[in-house]
């Protein structure tokens, strides 16, 4: 029965035919009715110069779909759009849904491997070129998929889950390469980025996030602690075009939580940003924001690539909110450091040297007792994606604000199939620091999550919209100088982007922990969002949703 | 080139559940769906007490089997959860005591790697409690003493009182009488965060005090001392505190010995499931 409906869609639609090329991925902004990569472009700005919906109309936003996932874990993913068509799916399946009405076309499923156990089982999105979805698997598939029906094209194997690896980014393609790495379960497994043919998955080149002993950077590691460094991938790349860089954030070295087995030395490229050469995978620079790291702060933010005035010259610029509650501005021609601020209450770094390396502050160092650290382990930011509008020149990114954990360190030993975390357990637990009870009765100065505007030219903070709790919502700006995101509190809202203040919400019924976007199919301009495991689309009421 | 059609079929679902030893009858789709659970998590988790508290404070980070592919005493599991609240797990005290309590009946040394299959145990509060038999003299004299006292200013037993502080009814379930005497002799210099109050002036001038119940970004939910609940718009309001101090006055000078000794035994008796 079901197999009959579908050819019958299939039918009722001439073609599904997407033929997403190179150049069409480098002018993705003139295509504003589409989202054609994870971040929106290559410049992962997630902005869109739709502007159907504005300040004055948004208060009228209404539901016009809903996508139901399969898993009834929370869903992450932000959909592609391709003239007409959307491409979502968790970690179990991937559809092909009309974008105005959201009526499935095919769907297709792979059944992740039922012994793997994975830290994080989510699929944060796909990616396409020509007619091919790229769907990285949990359990270490990449897999090609045909964007008008559904069926595989081809299916490789590269990342071993038994190995301690999993994938759950949406992955980045340039050109003939699909770009992507994997992460470990914290597991020590090393990790890599690596870009693979579209057309038959053959690996093209990899660049290991550990260097090996005799290579550059190979003596950060103190003895053989390089050999289970980790250094996950664990969010989407950026891409530009005129230096032909692709720019990567990288994961905290292991064991994360004990840094003695790993020290004297920063453990490169762990907590790092890679530029790396788009057609050989060698690495051209990188920066490193939290060297020796000991409190799991990951830079798995999506790096945002700006053009602008830097001291009165224009500039190739990179703004970046880390993990570790500091924004920064490099310049992503040569991984200059240029600028370095805290944007929440920070206690670990001193200060900056000229180059842009933290100093450490005194006694702010993972103990077996435990360590009052600002931020906490889930950090200022984390995953979750900004957005930058050229519009009104800020840059808007959810964070943890007056946030702190008491990070503790364990005696680490690597064992095959084991977390090889050196986490400890502090030895008084500070239950007035974090309610339990929080977040209902939480105030202020115990924490709160908070979408902030920050000017870049100076990490300024312009506004901040307040939650109570926390937020694991991207950002989302348009050219109507709106912002959208949302947070654990279940509500999604759109914000004046030059003040902050509240324009519309609406109560999702289950936390929002994925970026917004948005696309328009026959005129009419939509915004979809991801709470709790299903996928809302949301648009004007006066305009029927196109048949 | 690879080509290795990876497509689910139907048969395939069957041939899994089926080496998952399911033997449940169910319908079609809910088999489905609990195939899909199964493949989601890897194993299914035992209906137990605490099941759901478990699932929506600990799938939050990660994913529960992180949990799950460990077999731990209560102890151990006590201290993960303990960690877990320092890393920024949010849950209720209550909550949180029954995560702790699910994880050691159905995930202990004792559980089989198959939890699934595991036998069931009682969990310890769902077993009866032993009423304790008080004389009717204890009861009348601790009533009297609730009354001088004018406890019920701020707590309720049964339908008399004020909604201040918590519900006295099923104190004696939440609390051993040493904490109970101590709650009466020295009281905390902050409350609890869900004994919270919150107190609000709008933009008309009105004020509202009561206990938070609840909020988000948007709203805020309280009950007052009469126990009127109230939901209050943030942008209607000029100012919102929160207030932690603690309002109980200490009775150390006031109530000792006998009359002590029974209001303490009388507290602890009452373990109705609160209102
Ligand atoms: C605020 C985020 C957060 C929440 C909520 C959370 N955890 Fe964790 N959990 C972590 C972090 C961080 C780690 C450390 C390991 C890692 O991420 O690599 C961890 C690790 C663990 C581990 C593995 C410890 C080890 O030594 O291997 C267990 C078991 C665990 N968590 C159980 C739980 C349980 C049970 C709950 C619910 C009470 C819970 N977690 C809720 C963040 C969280
Ligand atoms: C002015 C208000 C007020 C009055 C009067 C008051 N209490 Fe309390 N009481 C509270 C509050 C608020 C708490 C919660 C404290 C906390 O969260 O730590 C509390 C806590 C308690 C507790 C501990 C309950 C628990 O679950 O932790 C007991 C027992 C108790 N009170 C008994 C009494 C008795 C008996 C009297 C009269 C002698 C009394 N209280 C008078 C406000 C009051």
């Amino acid at each position: 029965m079901k197999r009959s409906l579908l050819a019958l869609l299939l039918l009722a639609c001439s073609s599904l035919s997407a033929q997403v090329t190179y150049d069409r991925m480098l002018h993705a902004n003139r295509e504003p009715q589409n989202w054609l990569t994870y971040g929106g472009d290559y410049a992962s700005q997630r902005y869109s110069t739709l502007s159907q919906i504005t300040k004055e109309n948004v208060g009228t936003l209404q539901l016009k779909w809903v996508h139901q996932f399969r898993t009834l874990q929370k869903v992450e993913n932000t959909p592609l759009v391709v003239d007409g068509i959307m491409y979502i799916g968790d970690t179990s399946q991937i559809s092909a849904v009309d974008a105005a009405t959201g009526r499935v076309y095919w769907s297709y499923s792979h059944t992740v491997d039922p012994r793997g156990v994975f830290v994080l089982p989510m699929l944060k999105g796909l990616a396409i070129s020509g007619n091919r979805l790229f769907w990285a698997t949990l359990d270490g598939h990449l897999i090609a998929v045909d964007a008008k029906n559904g069926h595989p094209l081809w299916d490789k194997i590269v990342a071993v889950w038994q190995k301690g690896y999993q994938l759950n980014v949406a992955p980045l393609v340039v050109k003939n390469k699909v770009i992507l790495g994997p992460a470990t379960n914290e597991e020590g497994a090393n990790c890599w980025v690596a870009a693979y043919d579209v057309e038959t998955g053959e690996e093209l080149w990899r660049f290991d996030t550990v260097p090996k002993p005799e290579q550059p950077n190979g003596s950060t590691w103190a003895g053989n602690s390089w050999i289970h460094g980790g250094s996950p991938i664990w969010v989407t790349g950026s891409y530009d075009p005129e230096t032909n860089l692709t720019y990567w954030g990288t994961g905290n070295p292991n064991p994360g939580w004990n840094g003695d087995v790993r020290s004297p030395g920063d453990n490169l490229y762990s907590d790092s940003v890679v530029a790396i050469d788009t057609d050989t995978g060698k690495l051209k620079w990188f920066y490193q924001f939290t060297p020796g790291d000991e409190f799991d702060w990951d830079s798995v933010q999506v790096p945002v690539l700006v053009n602008m005035d830097w001291k009165g010259k224009p500039r190739k610029l990179m703004l970046w909110a880390n993990r570790n509650g500091f924004f920064y501005v490099l310049d992503r021609t040569s991984g200059e450091f240029l600028h370095g601020s805290a944007f929440v209450k920070q206690n670990w770094n001193a200060g900056f040297d000229a180059k842009g390396r933290p100093t450490k502050a005194p006694g702010h160092v993972a103990t077996y007792e435990g360590t009052f650290i600002q931020p906490g382990v889930q950090g200022g930011t984390n995953w979750y994606s900004p957005s930058y509008s050229p519009r009104t020149g800020m840059f808007y990114v959810s964070s943890w604000q007056n946030y702190s954990a008491i990070s503790a360190k364990a005696d680490a030993m690597w064992k095959e199939g084991e977390r090889y975390t050196g986490v400890g357990k502090p030895k008084k637990p500070d239950w007035t620091r974090t309610p339990p009870n929080a977040p209902l009765f939480k105030k202020e100065s115990e924490g709160y999550g908070a979408v902030i505007a920050l000017d870049p030219k100076t990490g300024d903070k312009k506004w901040e919209f307040k939650m109570v709790d926390y937020t694991d919502a991207g950002v989302l700006s348009t050219a109507a100088d709106l912002v959208f995101s949302g947070g654990k509190e279940g509500n999604f809202f759109a914000l004046d982007a030059k003040t902050g203040e509240s324009l519309w919400k609406a109560g999702m019924g289950g936390t929002v922990a994925s970026g917004p976007m948005t696309y328009s199919v026959n005129g009419q301009q939509y915004v979809a969002v991801c709470a709790g495991s299903a996928l809302y689309v949301f648009g004007l009421p006066e305009l029927k949703a196109a048949k | 080139m690879n080509f290795i059609p990876k497509r689910v079929r139907v048969g395939d679902r069957l041939a899994m559940e089926q080496r998952h030893k399911a033997s449940h009858i169910v319908s079609f789709s809910m088999f489905i769906c609990l195939t899909l659970s199964t493949m989601a998590f890897g194993q299914a988790l035992p209906d137990e007490k605490g099941k759901a508290e478990f699932q929506r404070i600990c799938s939050n980070c990660h994913a529960v089997a992180m949990a799950t592919r460990l077999r731990n005493s209560e102890e151990a599991w006590k201290s993960v959860v303990n960690d877990m609240v320092s890393r920024g797990a949010q849950g209720s005290q209550e909550d949180l005591d029954n995560v702790v309590l699910y994880l050691s009946t159905n995930f202990g040394p004792s559980n089989s790697a198959a939890a699934s299959s595991a036998p069931v145990l009682l969990p310890p509060s769902a077993q009866t409690i032993p009423a304790i038999a008080l004389s009717l003299s204890v009861i009348s004299n601790a009533k009297r003493v609730i009354a001088q006292n004018g406890c019920g200013a701020c707590h309720r037993i049964g339908d008399e009182g004020s909604y201040i502080g918590p519900s006295l009814d099923n104190v004696g379930m939440r609390r051993k009488p040493d904490e109970i005497r101590a709650a009466i002799l020295s009281p905390q210099p902050k409350v609890q965060p869900e004994n919270r109050q919150v107190r609000l002036i709008q933009h008309d001038g009105k004020t509202g005090v009561g206990k938070i119940l609840n909020q988000d970004g948007y709203s805020v939910q309280m009950v007052d001392a009469a126990g009127q609940l109230a939901t209050y718009s943030k942008s209607g309001l000029r100012e919102f505190t929160i207030v932690d101090t603690n309002p109980m006055p200490s009775s150390g000078n006031k109530i000792t010995g006998q009359d002590l000794d029974d209001l303490v035994r009388y507290l602890s008796s009452l373990t109705e499931p609160g209102k």
